[in-house]
């Protein structure tokens, strides 16, 4: 052996090696730790956080029940639906949503749905363009107000416990024949966007915006979904409201004349989408999300001013939410985002321009409007990735 | 702690993972049954190791194996199966206890008492609160993502060849990892000695 071994330290991954197994280390490791003093603190300092760390580890050793996993494999078969085809790819992109729906966090989630319903309680975007005939309302600006996600269901049993089944079915057999529904918009499954690269949904949509900074373990290739443009318009036999509404004994008063206006027909314009989603292997996502301003068309026999107090009047609504949503002066302006109990809200500035962050514990979402175009960045983040993603979209 | 090799699979005559992930990639429903009876129980036990509960383990472990069957495109043919699918779900579980971590402080301080003002923001006050073995994950979670693994695999009984084919490392450098991770470890519970001090 020579000096020149003597001379030389072993790593600390070689002397970590050689504690769990001497026997298989090369020998010279074990001469050089015998002459050195240096090396024997190591090895003795080594050695006692390996114990430490074994007793430690025990306490969180794993004392559930053995699973069986061919039961483990039917509740797996329950679960799932048998969508997947042959190349790997969902069908018409059922399993993105059935998988986005359990991934992307709950309050994500929450907010979409309490958007959607809040925007059918409210019609209160913004109305920047209104002529002669319609009152047309884009999205410019945003603000929040905290909704509690089961507030809405107490109104609905208030409304079912008020009825016999007799008159529910009344009612909504009536509803049936109140209006007619017509939509461009695919909501079977098999007509949801599937997947597709950066330069597919650029060559499907039009130049966008994509973030250049990402947190670390995100992907630099998002998955890319386009979603067409479309329209949903809602056509109401005006007289028919009438009458439900005074069988019902609602308190709306901002239903036009019958005389004068038949029908009226509510118009939803949403231009096409691109959504962005970055995922690590964790499987958290980040989503980027734009598209102009959809637009909601509602006509000008309308009464809007009416239509807000009808809805504020609503029965059941909770006085908290009546009393945040009239807190919002420029109600016509402003696109009301409801945020989930225990998430946070914050004014930021994305670009030069005003936006709404919200923070939760399960993740963030900012949203912002620029030139017309309505962007949001969300996802198991926190607040300040979320702003840094939106800062680098180029 | 059972550890089924290429080779041990080679010498029983079964699939290799690797030809099992070429036939889910395939859609080929069988080989995504045997990958499932062959990993859950050993993944759904470090799993519980890493997060505790073993109903929130069990959801881990499913979304995890849903994952790949809804995506099998995203594994590579070359991706050791076994490797890939601790590293989701134990990302995952690691996530869900900084999560807990992150519910508990809040409601520390919303239970911080107002007529003295005390706070709850300390954290040793934080780590006092929870059980031995929630301190543990906690500490765990707050390691560097390899010292984590690096740790939980070696407490499974993994060789070091192992483990670096499981995260995607050299095999000379886990016990590097592996010396570190312990170091710190110890730091980390040291620091939060109350409730723990007799183990270290």
């Amino acid at each position: 052996m020579s000096m020149h071994r003597y001379r030389r330290h072993p790593s600390d991954g070689l002397l970590r090696e050689t504690i769990d197994a001497p026997d298989r280390e090369p020998r010279w490791v074990a001469e050089h730790v015998q002459a050195c003093a240096r090396c024997q603190s190591r090895v003795v300092e080594m050695t006692g956080n390996a114990r430490a760390a074994r007793m430690v580890m025990a306490a969180v050793g794993d004392a559930g029940e053995p699973l069986d996993p061919a039961a483990a494999l039917g509740r797996f078969r329950a679960r799932s639906i048998p969508f997947r085809a042959p190349d790997g790819r969902t069908s018409g992109g059922f399993g993105m949503i059935h998988s986005w729906s359990r991934r992307v966090p709950r309050t994500v989630t929450a907010l979409g749905a309490a958007l959607a319903i809040v925007l059918l309680l409210s019609l209160s975007p913004m109305r920047t363009l209104a002529d002669d005939f319609l009152n047309q309302f884009r999205v410019q600006k945003f603000a929040a107000i905290t909704i509690p996600m089961d507030a809405l269901a107490p109104m609905q049993a208030m409304f079912e416990m008020s009825m016999t089944d007799a008159e529910l079915e009344a009612i909504k057999s009536e509803l049936d024949m109140l209006g007619a529904f017509e939509t461009t918009f695919g909501f079977e499954h098999d007509r949801m966007p599937a997947p597709m690269s950066l330069d597919e949904a650029r060559a499907a949509y039009g130049p966008f915006l994509a973030p250049t900074d990402l947190p670390g373990g995100f992907g630099a290739e998002p998955e890319s979904y386009v979603t067409e443009a479309g329209s949903a318009s809602y056509t109401m036999d005006v007289e028919r409201a009438h009458e439900l509404v005074r069988a019902i004994g609602l308190p709306i008063f901002s239903l036009p004349d019958p005389a004068l206006h038949p029908t009226v027909t509510f118009t939803l314009n949403a231009p096409a989408a691109v959504a962005l989603a970055y995922t690590n292997e964790a499987g958290d996502v980040i989503v980027v999300g734009q598209m102009e301003s959809p637009s909601l068309i509602i006509p000008d026999a309308m009464d809007m001013d009416a239509l807000r107090e009808d809805i504020l009047r609503f029965p059941g609504l909770p006085a908290d939410l009546v009393a945040e949503l009239r807190s919002i002066d420029d109600w016509e302006n402003t696109l009301i985002i409801p945020i989930p109990e225990g998430a946070t809200i914050r004014d930021v500035t994305i670009s030069g321009q005003p936006g709404l962050l919200v923070e939760s514990p399960e993740g963030s979402v900012v949203l912002w409007e620029k030139s017309g175009i309505l962007y949001g960045v969300g996802g198991q983040i926190s607040g300040e990735q979320a702003l840094d993603v939106a800062g680098s979209l180029k | 702690m059972a550890i089924t090799s290429a080779s041990t699979h080679a010498l029983t005559g079964e699939p290799s993972d690797r030809s099992l992930l070429q036939g889910v990639r395939r859609g080929d429903e069988r080989a995504f049954e045997e990958l499932f009876l062959r990993h859950y129980s050993w993944l759904l036990g470090v799993v519980r190791r890493i997060i505790g509960d073993a109903d929130e383990a069990e959801e881990i472990v499913q979304e995890t194996f849903l994952r790949l069957y809804q995506r099998p495109t995203i594994v590579n043919d070359d991706v050791n199966a076994r490797g890939w699918l601790y590293r989701v779900a134990a990302n995952t579980a690691f996530n869900a206890v900084r999560s807990r971590n992150r519910r508990a402080r809040w409601s520390l301080r919303l239970a911080r008492r107002p007529e003295t003002g005390e706070t709850s923001d300390d954290p040793l006050a934080i780590v006092t609160a929870m059980d031995e073995a929630a301190r543990v994950r906690m500490c765990l979670a707050g390691l560097p993502e390899r010292q984590r693994h690096v740790l939980v695999l070696r407490a499974e009984g993994h060789s070091y060849a192992e483990i670096a084919n499981m995260i995607d490392v050299k095999p000379g450098s886990v016990g590097t990892i592996l010396a570190r991770a312990e170091h710190a470890l110890r730091s980390h519970v040291e620091r939060n000695r109350h409730g723990l001090g007799d183990r270290v």
